[in-house]
């Protein structure tokens, strides 16, 4: 009786470690993408609970977290406490006021708000990282930005803890004008007018400040007023309009995915009130303000994100939507702009 | 004895399939909807002196192969010189009669400095902005395109 042959020939042998290579080959990108997905879902986590955190302060304030708080010499910000500083401003970023909303509560006590937000004794507050506020999907994770303490080149600089999330709450009004067009136009803006330079697509979370070119132009330099934005202004619908959105990677400086080294964009810190931006658009390269590009193409003071073809934004509503990176600068100056009566929806 | 001949086949199919998926995992190319452009340079002058960080934008006259981003653009360097973007730095535009705009703009939006940017700025007549009043018209052809120079009359 012959003995039955046992074993594997070579070519069966090949062949089954050929088909194992072709699955791994297709698993790792499934890996990868699953990874990615579930930073991006914790992106997600992250802006839904900034959303959270303005509903409840607006719950408390009646009105929504200002993007920023300035008071100047003669007008104090009364409604936080601010004092009228002698010189210069007592400012304070978007991110502040909602931390005790973001159980941060310790946080915000140890913040003294009738100090410059730069000032020494805020140094250890503004310098902590919160996780809320930054997206896994950016690289570098923890980051901080350096500055200069308030008019002064000298040391101590200020650290501050970036934020991968702020305010886009204007839109480049020049994107309406001649000789671009990308947009409708704004009833009145005048090209080259420094009066009518204020005549932005104004969005919905506002400055609480006293300086008044951050809302009406640039003379006079200061004045008494402090906007206050609430739901009510929204005419276009708090489920048409921006809350926070992302503005992912500062201080780094990204041009499309690129990392350009030695430069920085400015306003990374969620403590900084130059964290909030208007939208300008830029040409698909990130080199040139004024494009066509809405999204992804550079991160100083656009919207940014890591994320593959989007960036998420969390609605006045508090609904957490992911924006395509190919929406127009039409559309995304719709979600901008609370109250110029356009309530186009930008498609998922 | 032998071994069997479904056993040979067996595998013989399974390295046909395989020769047949990697394809499939290679993926799909993308499609590629975007218009051949072609190198296009100018300068842009105001009373015969160089215009820098002017804005000039081209219109087609054309729109209907033009998407509504397909709007080639491009800012003057300290010489009035510019050459366009359409899809990525300095890749010209797509060949096509146009009309043009030119403004001047701020080229970064940071606080501040902006304002400084502004005072010191030369006004270009608002005319030269709108494509339809600037009365200035270019042409870019199926190659490198040097286009002529736009001198804006300062009265």
């Amino acid at each position: 009786m012959l003995r039955k042959k046992s074993g594997f020939t070579l070519v069966e042998l090949l062949v089954v470690i050929a088909i194992i290579g072709i699955l791994v080959g297709l698993l790792l990108p499934a890996v990868q993408a699953a990874r990615e997905a579930a930073r991006r879902m914790s992106c997600q986590n992250n802006v839904k609970q900034i959303g959270l955190a303005i509903h409840n302060f607006e719950s408390a304030y009646r009105y929504l977290p200002p993007a920023r708080i300035d008071a100047a010499p003669g007008f104090p910000v009364v409604e936080f406490g601010v004092p009228a500083p002698p010189t210069g401003t007592i400012s304070h970023g978007p991110g502040l006021l909602i931390l005790p909303y973001l159980e941060q509560n310790a946080l915000y006590s140890a913040y003294n708000l009738q100090l410059h937000w730069a000032d020494p004794a805020n140094a250890a507050v503004i310098a902590t990282h919160i996780p809320a506020f930054i997206c896994p999907s950016a690289p570098e994770g923890k980051r901080t930005d350096t500055g200069n303490a308030p008019g002064s080149t000298a040391a101590p600089r200020w650290l501050a803890s970036a934020s991968d999330y702020s305010i886009a709450n204007g839109m480049n009004g020049r994107l309406g004008l001649a000789p671009l067009n990308r947009m409708p136009p704004i009833p009145g803006y005048v090209f080259g007018d420094p009066s009518t330079d204020s005549l932005q697509y104004i969005g919905a979370i506002l400055p609480m400040s006293t300086i008044s070119s951050f809302t009406t132009g640039m003379s006079p330099p200061f004045y008494n007023k402090r906007v206050k934005s609430r739901f009510a202004s929204m005419i276009d619908g708090t489920s048409n309009t921006f809350a926070w959105v992302e503005d992912a990677g500062r201080p780094t400086l990204y041009r499309v995915r690129t990392a350009i080294a030695g430069s920085r964009a400015s306003g990374a810190g969620w403590a900084d009130p130059d964290s909030e931006f208007w939208v300008d658009g830029f040409t698909t390269d990130g080199l040139t303000s004024l494009g066509p590009c809405a999204m992804n193409c550079v991160n100083n003071n656009e919207l940014y994100s890591f994320h593959t073809g989007g960036s998420m934004a969390v609605y006045c509503d508090g609904s957490v939507r992911f924006i395509s990176a190919n929406t127009s600068i039409p559309l995304l100056a719709a979600s901008v702009s609370s109250s110029l009566g356009e309530i186009e929806t930008i498609q998922e | 004895m032998k071994r069997s001949p479904l056993m040979g086949s067996c595998c013989h199919w399974l390295a046909v399939l395989a020769t047949f998926v990697v394809p499939f995992v290679a993926g799909c190319g993308s499609d590629n909807l975007q218009q051949p452009t072609y190198p296009a340079t100018g300068k842009v002058t105001f009373g015969g002196k160089p215009v820098a960080g002017a804005m000039v934008v081209f219109h087609p006259v054309d729109k209907s192969k033009f998407k509504w981003e397909e709007l080639p653009q491009a800012v003057t360097n300290e010489q009035g010189e510019y050459s366009l973007h359409t899809y990525s730095s300095n890749d010209g535009a797509p060949a096509a009669d146009y009309t043009v705009g030119i403004a001047l703009v701020p080229v970064a939006d940071e606080g501040e400095d902006q304002v400084k940017l502004e005072k010191n700025r030369i006004i270009l007549p608002v005319r030269f902005a709108d494509p339809k009043t600037s009365g200035l018209t270019a042409k870019v052809e199926t190659k490198a395109t040097v286009i002529q120079t736009f001198d804006l009359p300062s009265k």
